[in-house]
Parts: C-alpha cells; structure tokens; sequence
C-alpha cells in the first residue's frame, strides 16, 4: 500500500516528466501498431503492388521499432536521472535495495500497463484511418474487413515488454552503482569532467562529416550508390554526434582563448552559457537534428517520387500502348488487338512501328561509350542503355529527309550531353544533340538512361528491337482494365508490354504506400523530436533558473539577463534545425541522381518540394519552440 | 565620513492585499566610510530585507536610502543593476557563483559586464589572489571546490570592483565554524584596508567581528552597539546580553 503511494506522488510530484513520457509512450505504441497491422492487412496484400508494398511497410516498422527503442531508453533514462534523489532520500530513510526495487518495478509495470492498453486502443482507431489515407493516396477503394489484428497486438505488447525489461534492468544497475550519499550527490555534479578528448572527437566529428557530404556530392546513380549513400548516412551520424558533442565545445573553447574576444559583456556570457549547454545538451541537440534531417529527407524523397509518377510514365513508353519484341508483332496478333479494340468500342490513333538495334548497356567515359553488351552483362558502373536508330525511321518519324555520312550521328538522351565527337562501338561519330525524341522509350524499364543514336544504317553486328505502340480512347471500361485485355489477348510479359492505364496504377500504389511509409514514420520521428526537445528545455529551465538569480544579483539588470539567456535558448535551438537543412541540401544532390535515373527529376519541382518542406519543417519547429519555452518560463517564474 | 544612510525606510510586500506583511518599519541609521556593521536578528526578522534594499535588488515601499548622496530608490530597474556592478560587492550564503564559469571569471564578470580592459582586470585580480589564498583554485570551476573556497571566490568577485560597499547576507552561513572563522577574519583584513561592510547575520560569534551592531526585530531596529575596544570574547557577550533582553522583549 505504502509503494502505491509512494509511486502516485512521485507521479505527481513529476507530473511535467511523466505526462510527456506517457504520451510518447502511447503513441509510439499506437505507431508500431499501426505499421505492423498495416503490413498484415488483407487489404494490402490484395493489392497488384501488394508485396512491394508489404516490404516498404516492414522496412518502416523495423525502422519505428528502432526507434521507439532508442527513445524509450532516452526518456527513462531521463527519469533516472531526475529520480536519483529521491531514491537516495528514500534508501537514507531505510529502504532497503529490495524495496527499492519492489518500488522501481511497481512504477514501471504501471506505466507498461497503461500506455500498452492506451496505446493499443488508439492504433486500432487510427489504424483504420492511415488505412483509408493509404487507399486515397494509392488511388483504389477497397472495404477492409479485420478489426484487431491479433498478431499485431502480440508483438507490439512483447516489443514494449522487452523495453521496460532493459530499462528496469538499467535502473537497477545504477541502483547498485550508487550508494546512499552519492545518490544525493548525482544531480549537482559537475559536467566539467570527461571531456577530455573533445579536441580529438571534435576534429574527428567535422572529418567525418567532410567526408560524408563528399560522399554525398558524388554519388553517382549505379548499383554500388545505394551502399554508398548508406555509408555516407552512417558517416553523418557518427559525424554529427562528435560535432555537436565535442566539435561546438572545441570552437566554444577557441574562443573563449581569445580573451580580447571572449571578455565583452555579451561574449563572456554567451559564449560560457553555449559551452554549459553544449556539454549538457550536446547528444540531444545531436539527435534533435538527425530526427530533423530524417524527416526532411524522407519527406523529400518520398513526396518528389509521387509527383514524379507521370514523368516516370511518360519517359518508360511515348504511347499509352506499347509492345516490344525482337521479330515485330506477327500480323495475327495485330488482328487479336484489333478485336479487342472492336470488342470494346475503342478508338485508336497515333500508330507508331520503330525499330531499334537491341540496347548496349554501358557507361559513357569522356568522349566514349564504353558497351558492355545486353541486360545480362550490366555491372556496378552501367548508367545507360543505347539503341540505334536508322536515318529511315527517323526521316519517317519527323516527315524529314535527311542525309547522314557513315562518321555522323544524332543523339538523344533524357540526361542532357553535350559531346560533340563520340566514339560508339569502336567507330567514331560526329555527333549532333537531339533537344528532344518524340519515341523515346525504356526498352526493360530499368533505371539505365535510354540513349538514341540516329546512324544512316544500322550496324549489322546487333540484332534488332521491334517497338509497336499506338494511343486509344475507351469509354466503357476503364483505361487499365482494357490495357489489361490487350496483354492478355497478347499472351506477352510484363517486360514486353508497357500501358499506361496499368503502369499508371500501379506506381501510384507504389509511390502512394512510400508516401503513406514516409508519413507514418516522420510522424513518428516529429514526436520523438518534440519530446527531446521538451525533456531538454525541462532540464535547462530548471539548471537556468539558479543562473537567472545569480546574474541580477552581480548587476546584470533583469532586461539584460532575459534576452542574454533566451538568446542562447533560441541559438542552441536553432542549431539543429540549420544543421539538419544543411545535412538535407548535401544529401539532395544524391537523391536527385536517384531520382534522375528513374526520370523522376524535375528541377522545379525538386526545388519547390524541398523548400516546402524544409520551411513546414522549421515552422513546425519554431511552434515547439514557442509551446516548450512557455513551459521553460513557467519553469524559471 | 557618512557613506549610507537610511531615512524612515519601510517595506510592505503585497502591500493592499490580505497577505500583506510589514517586514521593515520606520528604519534610521547611517554607516559611515570605513565601518563595520553587522545588523543582528532572528530568522524572519526583515534583515535580507534591509539588505536587498540597501543592495538595490528590492525598493522601499516608503522613505530613502541614500549612498554617496545617491537615493537608491530613485534608480530605475537598470540604472539599478548598472549602479550595483559598479559600486557595490556581494557575498551571499550558498555563494551564488554561476557554474558554467571558471573561478577567474567568476570573479571577473562584474568587471567584464562594466567592459573593464582585460590588462585592468588581470592587474587587479592579482593582489586578491594572495590575500584569500586562492591561487590553488583559481582556474578550476565552482562546481570543483569545496564551501569555504567557494565563498573565498565570492568574496574575490565582491571586491574586484573596488566596491564603496561591501554587502553580505549570512556569509557563514553554510560553512564549519573553523572556516567560518578564516572567512570573518578575511573581513576583518579588508575592513583595516578601509572596506566599508555591513554583514546580515543571526549568530552573535559571526557578530562578534564587526564594529558595529544593529538589533532588528519585527521590522524594527531596537539597539545599536558598538564594540569599542571590547575584545572578541566580550564582544560577544554583550552582544548576547543585548538579545536577551530583545528576546524577552523587557525594554
Ligand atoms: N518576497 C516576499 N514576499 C512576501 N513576504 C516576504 C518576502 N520576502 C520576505 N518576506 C517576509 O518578510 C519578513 C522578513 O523576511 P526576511 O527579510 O527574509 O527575514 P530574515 O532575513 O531576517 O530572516 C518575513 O516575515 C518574510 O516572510
Ligand atoms: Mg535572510
């Protein structure tokens, strides 16, 4: 009885931790919930994209689980702190260690219980809701049918267990660590101590994040890009880490040597006021901007891959309908379309026959297309994918007649090039650079730049491509369902076939649920952020309110305190934000080669969605900053 | 020479509401350069009170208190904190010395917030240095350094200005008696070089070492003592005698 109400007053009595803490607790509960039932839903599965769909929605709750796991051992290890001196009043006052186990298990198991049930209760609501977002962004109506989704609920509670196990765990550690006296002593050491290496950790930190944004800057869009991007994401976290740890308290320092500098009125107090909160805040300040950085990039990425979907559809076939084989359609298949377009009461327009050399995979170097033959032979460094085209056809296709010389080509690329000579298959060409070809078309729909070389014949060495496409109008069925016909009457693969009705359909499924992904977890990672910054402008409120005093007391008028510490305030809390946009104009350039390759890439548009994004980001921000520095001065008053 | 004096100062706090209290009444005294006052009196007597007042961090709510015929009252809330940096010294008892500074810039922020030349800063710090033995310490940070260092560095912050005043609020109060001594007789030393003192304290041993003693209760100021040529011992003693009688309240 006596433990209940011990446990029910240190809730009160730390009503200003415990209320944030239960509340991310909950909704990281709901989150995970959300993300796992999502992934089992029927309605998902059933999808045509349904699997790729399901591997984004694990990545994403792996990727919440992670991090409901770190921020949960940061709050409790938060509470621990707070709570070390009334654990020491409490075994001073003849609590045994069991009991004070008996107490620390009591509490947690409270809280595990009530913001699993709470959290529960909320996913299971919000779920069906993210279900419906995802059905609206992913373009299709769908009725879902299960209510609770058991499995879920079995892994979100054992997932939350396994959490409040290692963070009891961790409190008893400490428990044992400590004995009464120094359990008091906990909460007014110092910080002036290990930070020895600041000055090696600090040059490290700025290293490492050179070297990531090199990394960055020149990733090039191949397969090896991906692992490199990753490294240079894993760089920018150790890196940001030591910057702000121990690289802002080594610049601090620098400049605090130089006394000319450091003893003006409003330096002395700034720059010795940044170094305590950097040393105090430096690790959250760090992550504060690595969850800022997170969601403008997967923003970013994510809502630019959406409203690139009918560039992406317009590059892979310039027809709504197209088919691609090594022979041309046989004259009966062309009869099977024709029934289906009768059947249907379609209209067709706009018939196009193009023949191609099958594409040479391969990269450009300097003045020279180094081919490394057909799909099959493709390696890290491929980039593109070539195909000739007759001076016949082209004639044809632009109502021309022009004369090529056996060294003359003109080329197409959707990547700009400007050579002017190039040498192609061991032959060397004057080249001529196309603005524009209206056929262009991606023969395996892969993320190899097609590249279109006009020649006056053909070179024999190469076997051909037959690309047959037309565009159409039906009212009776919908587009994809009728492209959908088509194929079958076809009996023709995926790889063969390209409509757009379905392609259409499809990405938007795809780039719909990376979307709904994104969202779910940026949300996820602005809820941490908010609580970091909470628990740390908690902590400084109650560090600042002492200095306050002190300050009015030597003569600082009561004016000049106020603006010296809210400018400090605003100055560590605007670091991570800068920070984070710098990490995101680094990292954009990587993405947009991604985005380049998918034909994804419009720089409008890139420049729009990242300076919407970052600004929604930073007055998000600034209203956190608002809310939490309200609660900072009820703090200090 | 007469530096401060009080003139029927009176402080209500909440004045026109229920909670009103009346924590000074009708105070008249005046210090003159050189003295040592202490003003004795038991806890809630309104000696922090005086003090703040004297000090500039609180306003009478009536009457004047006048130093270097400056009515302190006057001052607005910055002209306050300006002419505070500049001419008075503070020594409080938990020592109120910012954790994010060294020792030496502890000590120089006062200096540093009137933009005193670092060579000035750094002429001035030395001889303090010797007299309140803090050499050891000097370049460590508060948070290192046991109470009686701690308050040693409070004192060193006090006197850098060169203060007509020295104010201290239960200096003692949160250290041994042996430290406690060794801090009172740093204010006996200062106070020969010619530091003007008033010292807030309710222990008649801390009394016992300033010239002067003043008797406060309920707001009021009853006696006014002064040492003479008593030694430590009997200076204490009278002090003493002088609190009975105030406690029993037979005058
Ligand atoms: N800020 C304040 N608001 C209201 N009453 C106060 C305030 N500060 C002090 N008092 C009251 O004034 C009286 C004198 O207090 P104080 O000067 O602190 O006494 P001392 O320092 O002698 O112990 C006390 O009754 C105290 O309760
Ligand atoms: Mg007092």
């Amino acid at each position: 009885m006596i433990f209940n109400k011990l446990i029910f007053s240190s809730f009160k009595r730390h009503a200003k931790v415990y209320i944030p803490y239960l509340i991310s607790n909950i909704i990281l509960v709901a989150m995970d919930y959300i993300l796992l039932s999502l992934e089992n839903s029927n309605g998902i599965k059933n999808l045509s994209s349904g699997t790729t769909l399901i591997s984004l929605l694990s990545l994403g709750s792996t990727f919440v689980m992670m991090i409901s796991f770190i921020f949960m051992m940061y709050i409790s290890n938060f509470i621990r702190v707070q709570k070390t001196r009334e654990m020491g009043l409490y075994s001073m006052l003849g609590m045994t260690g069991y009991n004070l186990k008996k107490l620390i298990f009591l509490e947690k198991l409270f809280l595990f219980i009530i913001s699993t049930i709470l959290g529960l209760i909320f996913g299971i609501v919000f779920e069906k809701l993210a279900l419906m977002i995802t059905f609206r962004l992913i373009n299709v109506s769908i009725s879902y049918n299960a209510i609770i989704e058991p499995s879920s609920v079995i892994i979100t509670t054992c997932f939350f267990m396994v959490i409040y196990l290692f963070s009891i765990f961790f409190d008893f550690i400490k428990l044992h660590k400590l004995n009464p006296s120094e359990l008091w002593k906990e909460q007014s050491k110092g910080e002036q101590k290990n930070n020895k290496h600041y000055k090696l950790n600090g040059v490290l930190g700025i290293i490492l994040l050179i070297i990531a944004y090199y990394l960055a800057l020149t990733t090039k869009p191949t397969m090896t890009s991906y692992s490199r991007f990753m490294l240079a994401v894993i760089l920018v976290i150790l890196g940001t880490y030591l910057t702000f740890i121990s690289g802002s308290i080594l610049i601090l320092n620098i400049l605090k040597s130089r006394k000319s500098f450091y003893y003006r009125p409003n330096h002395f107090i700034a720059v010795s006021g940044m170094i305590q909160r950097m040393k105090q805040n430096g690790a959250g300040l760090a992550t504060i901007c690595l969850l800022c950085s997170s969601v403008l990039v997967i923003l970013f990425t994510s809502i630019s891959v959406y409203s690139g979907i009918n560039r992406i559809i317009k590059v892979w076939s310039p027809t709504q309908v197209s088919v691609i084989s090594n022979r041309g359609l046989p004259h009966s298949q062309k009869l099977q379309v024709n029934h289906v377009v009768k059947e249907n009461g379609a209209k067709i327009n706009n018939i196009i026959n193009l023949k191609t050399t099958t594409p040479q995979y391969g990269y450009i170097k300097n003045d020279k297309y180094v081919a490394q033959g057909g799909i099959n032979n493709i390696s890290s460094s491929t980039t593109n994918a070539l195909m000739f085209v007759s001076e016949n056809d082209y004639n044809k296709i632009y109502h021309k007649n022009i004369h090529l010389n056996n060294n003359e080509a003109i080329m197409y690329s959707p990547s700009k090039m400007k050579q002017k000579n190039m040498n192609i298959l061991n032959k060397n060409y004057h080249v001529k650079q196309m603005d524009n070809f209206k056929y262009s078309f991606n023969p395996s729909h892969s993320i190899y730049t097609s590249m279109f070389v006009v020649v006056n014949k053909l070179p024999n060495s190469l076997s051909l491509l037959h690309f047959y496409g037309f565009d159409y109008h039906v009212k009776n069925i919908s587009n994809s369902h009728f492209e959908q016909k088509i194929q079958n009457s076809l009996k023709i693969t995926n790889e063969q076939f390209t409509g757009k009705g379905i392609l259409y359909k499809m990405l938007t499924q795809l780039f719909g649920g990376f979307v709904m992904v994104g969202i779910l977890v940026s949300l996820t990672l602005l809820l941490t952020t908010v609580m970091v910054i909470y628990f740390k402008q908690i902590s400084e409120g109650y560090s600042d309110r002492r200095r306050f005093v002190t300050m009015q007391q030597v003569g600082l008028s009561l004016k000049e305190t106020t603006k010296s510490i809210h400018s400090q305030v605003l100055m560590v809390f605007m670091i991570p934000i800068i920070a984070a946009i710098i990490n995101l104009s680094f990292a954009i350039p990587a993405i947009k080669q991604v985005l380049m390759s998918f034909n994804l890439y419009d720089t409008r548009l890139l420049i729009i969605v990242g300076f919407s994004v970052s600004s929604l980001i930073v007055i998000l921000y600034l209203c956190i900053y608002g809310l939490t520095t309200r609660m900072y001065h009820h703090i200090i008053d | 020479m007469k530096l401060l004096s009080l003139n029927k100062l009176a402080k209500i706090y909440d004045e026109n509401t229920k909670n009103a209290v009346s924590a000074l009444k009708n105070i008249t005294f005046e210090v003159n350069r050189g003295d040592y006052v202490s003003i004795m009196g038991e806890s809630g007597a309104g000696k922090s009170t005086l003090l703040d007042i004297i000090a500039t961090l609180d306003k009478p709510t009536s009457g004047q208190s006048i130093l270097n015929n400056q009515d302190l009252g006057k001052l607005s809330k910055n002209d306050a904190a300006k002419y505070r940096r500049k001419n008075l010294g503070f020594v409080f008892q938990n020592f109120n010395l910012l954790d994010s500074l060294s020792n030496r810039d502890n000590i120089y922020l006062p200096l540093v917030l009137n933009r005193t030349p670092v060579s000035e800063m750094e002429h001035r710090i030395e001889p303090l240095i010797k007299s309140l033995n803090i050499e050891k310490i000097i370049d460590r940070y508060p948070s290192d350094i046991s109470g009686g260092q701690q308050q040693r560095i409070a004192i060193a912050r006090a006197l850098i200005t060169q203060p007509d005043l020295l104010l201290a609020d239960e200096p003692t109060g949160s250290l041994d008696s042996n430290t406690s001594k060794q801090i009172l007789n740093l204010f006996n030393e200062e106070n020969q070089k010619g530091q003007t003192i008033i010292m807030v304290t309710h222990s008649s041993a801390t009394a016992s070492y300033s010239k002067r003693t003043l008797f406060i209760k309920d707001g009021k100021i009853y006696h006014d003592i002064y040492r003479g040529d008593l030694s430590l011992e009997d200076y204490q003693e009278k002090i003493n005698n002088t609190m009975i009688t105030l406690t029993r309240g037979d005058y």
